[in-house]
């Protein structure tokens, strides 16, 4: 499996600001891998997903140096209607993203820009509602949604694309547990399907469980990248950038640094429990 | 709000008339409508009435339609039969005040003119509730693209504003319960000075609405949005016979309606003299 | 004060009932979190402590007055409501001005006014942004921004709807420690959120809502520790009361803070007395 995204010296600032949004970052993103984003506000995270999905340079105007490949073309040089079938992006409020008054006519309303034929639309609207299971909502308006379902409709209006890269920038911040739950599990059933997913998310446990590397960003700049494992265990660079570690990670450090030796430091719920139920039966 | 909301809604059932092609009901309608305007004849306005509300029974909308009737009947045609009659100079004064008459006439020539109305509304309420906003946009884009080479701009931004329109009004809700809840007293003062008092609501709604216009941009750009020259369709907008019929038989109640008028007498609600 | 007695409000025209047979008393000086799946409820029943919801059946007495013989601007000089998004708040030219919105509604005199701008605006930090248009300020200094504009108005009672969304975890902490210390000086704070690991650092009372009706109602730790009827809500506790749940065979937790449950696990692996 090769890199389907590289980032190579991007930095960019945007019009009208003094202060460079993205210094000199440079990733790489494995094809069918799941990454995760993480990072205080402010940090970068957007902009960062702006570049990835050609959003910036041929959206937003600013200034925009170094390269962002996408399958082996750079970014400057393709089209948006061509990246936007190769990487997908879901912004965070869903309702901007939606225009329709149903939901199969928002998941079709890409592919009827770009002029598929009306067979093909068909086909790929049923898969995208079954795949995020909204078929019974085919006809609603999105009024009438939650707010986590209006995130799916999001998501399903983004596999009409049939993209490989799926960019999900803070889908789940305002959801409650319930919709994040939901949307989890679509994004879960993604990456089963081999899609490459970049998620930008504040909960890093939830992060930590489905990813398989972490990056974070702050003022800009790529600070750490790593396994879920190396980072979310790091506890101090964590709490350097303003961030809440996961809690039995926390409760893990507090043991450490009373000299009690921990075989690993468990970075989930489970894991942690696990751990300590071990060291507790031991007494 | 959210009444207008489920009328809409209701565009979107299942029945042998919300089957039929949304631009062979638009003629249909355009057709209808324009009934009451030459017509004053209680005869002719009562069948279009009962014809309509006939196909509404088909349409299964019936007990929404009587609901929406019974609200808003009573009150345009009572304020019809009300202040109609005072303006109507013609014929026999049964009542006079200074130069105000109220004659026989003129209280025929307002219940006529309450029947125009429900007849007109009539028509229209059955048109919006068997009409998908967005399949008439569809329809029409379709039928623009390939005849008339014109662009979907216009049909996109109808169907948007019927998207964004319902959250907006909730955030224009919000936003004055956040103002109320700041001791702003929307329902004291006289007419200006609640105006004024409106208008520092705008602003909060405008400034959100700008950060949500950058998304929106970026959103719209990245689904194609006028990416080609043209676009194709979902749902083809297919005219079959039944549609051509329905459309027709609009046609065809205007065209006799337009004979009565310009050749008979019938067509007046005082056609007996 | 605020008692709420057989509330039930009904949404016209539709018929939808949002609140049944409500009973809840919240006295002066607490903090109070309301939790709850969307639709519950919660929005409703807070919205009739200041007046802008008037119940259908039942009565909501704020200091013993009936809120529907009140007008919400009267009621608005007992309990601010800081809605969920300050941009749906937020319209002056200046941070200034915002702050001094709502006391000049109320009519109070305009030196006190000035006086309580400044003396808040430095409590919550904003001293330096007075003279600074709103849309300067990050997310978060607009949501304390939002609450200091009702502050300025000297409500007894403060009810934040989610103050945490939209805030990483730095700016949800200086908002919460803000709240903190607005309950310590004496006033009650009532807080709609979805965000337990909040509501079990700062609220020390929760009330559950599922479907219209109270389902939970007592001290926080109480609340969290009933994991069957907080699943039938769909709520999901907070991980330290999990994790303390969880190893309940080994110790008998009495703290559940974070520091407290490492702190008890590190003297029982040590084998020290708990």
């Amino acid at each position: 499996m090769g890199n389907i995204i590289e980032v190579r010296n991007v930095s960019y600032r945007y019009r009208f600001s003094k202060r460079e949004a993205l210094k000199n970052i440079s990733l790489e993103i494995e094809e069918g891998s799941f990454v995760g984003i993480i990072g205080p506000i402010g940090a970068g995270k957007t902009t960062l997903c702006y570049c990835l999905s050609g959003v910036i340079p041929h959206i937003l105007g600013g200034e925009f140096k170094g390269d962002v490949f996408v399958k082996g073309i750079n970014t400057r040089d393709a089209t948006t209607p061509e990246l936007t079938q190769i990487i997908g992006f879901c912004q965070q409020d869903a309702e901007s993203q939606l225009f329709m008054t149903d939901v199969e006519r928002e998941i079709a309303f890409p592919l009827e820009n770009l002029m598929f034929p009306p067979d093909e639309i068909k086909a790929r609207v049923e898969e995208a509602l079954r795949i995020t299971r909204l078929t019974k909502y085919k006809k609603r308006h999105p009024f009438f949604l939650s707010g986590g379902e209006k995130q799916r409709v999001v998501i399903a209006a983004v596999l009409a694309m049939r993209s490989e890269v799926i960019i999900l920038d803070e889908t789940l911040s305002e959801l409650d547990p319930l919709g994040a739950e939901e949307v989890m599990e679509t994004v879960s059933r993604l990456k089963e399907e081999g899609k490459t997913i970049i998620m930008v998310d504040h909960d890093l446990e939830r992060l930590g469980r489905f990813a398989d590397k972490i990056v974070l960003i702050d003022e800009g700049r790529k600070v750490a990248e790593g396994t879920p494992e190396e980072i979310l265990s790091n506890i101090d660079l964590l709490r350097e950038h303003y961030l809440d570690p996961p809690w039995t990670t926390q409760i893990a450090a507090s043991l450490v640094r009373a000299g009690i030796h921990l075989p690993y430091i468990p970075i989930t719920f489970e894991s942690g429990v696990e751990l300590f139920k071990k060291l507790l039966e031991g007494t | 709000m959210s009444l207008v909301l489920h009328m809409l809604e209701m565009g979107k059932r299942k029945s042998p008339i919300h089957a039929l092609n949304p631009l062979a009901k638009m003629l249909w309608w355009a057709s209808i409508i324009i009934i009451p305007i030459i017509i004053t004849n209680p005869i002719i306005l009562l069948l279009v009435t009962f014809w309509t509300l006939a196909l509404s029974a088909i349409a299964r909308i019936g007990k929404e339609l009587v609901r929406t009737i019974k609200i808003l009947y009573p009150l345009l045609i009572g304020f019809i039969v009300i202040i109609w009659p005072l303006f109507y100079p013609h014929g026999e004064p049964l009542l006079q005040f200074s130069f105000i008459k109220v004659t026989t006439d003129g209280i025929i020539y307002a219940l006529a003119a309450g029947l125009r109305i429900v007849t007109a509304v009539t028509a229209c309420l059955f048109f919006t509730m068997t009409t998908d906003i967005a399949d008439l946009a569809s329809a029409t884009a379709q039928f623009a693209q390939e005849k008339l080479h014109v662009s979907y701009t216009l049909p996109f931004l109808i169907v948007s504003s019927f998207k964004f329109l319902p959250e907006f009004i909730a955030t224009y809700a919000t936003v004055k319960e956040s103002f109320m809840s700041r001791a702003v007293e929307f329902e004291k003062g006289g007419f200006v000075e609640r105006i004024r008092k409106h208008v520092p609501l705008f602003i909060p709604i405008i400034l959100s609405s700008l950060e949500k216009a950058k998304n929106m941009t970026i959103a719209l750009e990245l689904k194609g949005f006028r990416a080609r020259e043209k676009r194709t369709f979902y749902k083809p907008s297919t005219f079959k016979g039944r549609d051509y019929l329905f459309a027709f038989s609009g046609v065809l109640a205007l065209a006799i309606c337009l004979y009565i008028r310009i050749m008979t007498n019938f067509w007046s609600v005082f056609f007996w003299c | 004060m605020i008692e709420v007695k057989n509330l039930w409000y009904i949404y016209q025209p539709m018929g939808t009932v949002a609140l049944r047979d409500i009973n809840l008393r919240i006295e002066d000086g607490e903090f109070v979190a309301i939790i709850g799946q969307n639709g519950s409820g919660k929005s409703t029943l807070v919205k009739h402590f200041n007046g802008l919801l008037k119940p259908t059946k039942g009565v909501v007495l704020v200091d013993g007055v009936d809120t529907r013989k009140c007008r919400v601007s009267d009621l608005a000089r007992k309990v601010g409501y800081v809605f969920q998004n300050p941009d749906h708040q937020i319209f002056a030219e200046t941070v200034r001005e915002e702050m001094e919105f709502g006391p000049r509604n109320l009519g109070f005199p305009e030196d006190e006014i000035k006086k309580e701008v400044e003396r808040i605006s430095k409590k919550v930090g904003l001293y330096e942004y007075l003279d600074e248009p709103p849309m300067s300020l990050s997310r978060g200094q607009r949501q304390v921004l939002a609450v200091a504009s009702i502050l300025t108005m000297r409500p007894s009672t403060v009810i934040v709807d989610e103050p945490t969304t939209g805030l990483d975890w730095k700016g949800s902490i200086e908002i919460m420690e803000l709240l903190k210390d607005l309950n310590e000086e004496g006033k009650t704070i009532i807080m709609i959120t979805h965000n337990m690991r909040i509501v079990s650092l700062y609220a020390k009372r929760t009330i559950v809502m599922f479907k219209g009706e109270i389902m939970l109602d007592g001290p926080t730790e109480e609340v969290f520790s009933k994991p069957e009827e907080l699943k039938r809500a769909f709520i999901c506790p907070p991980s330290n009361y999990l994790i303390a749940r969880e190893l309940s065979k080994y110790i008998n937790f009495k703290s559940l803070t974070i520091e407290g449950i490492s702190s008890e696990i590190i003297k029982k692996l040590r084998g020290e007395a708990t």
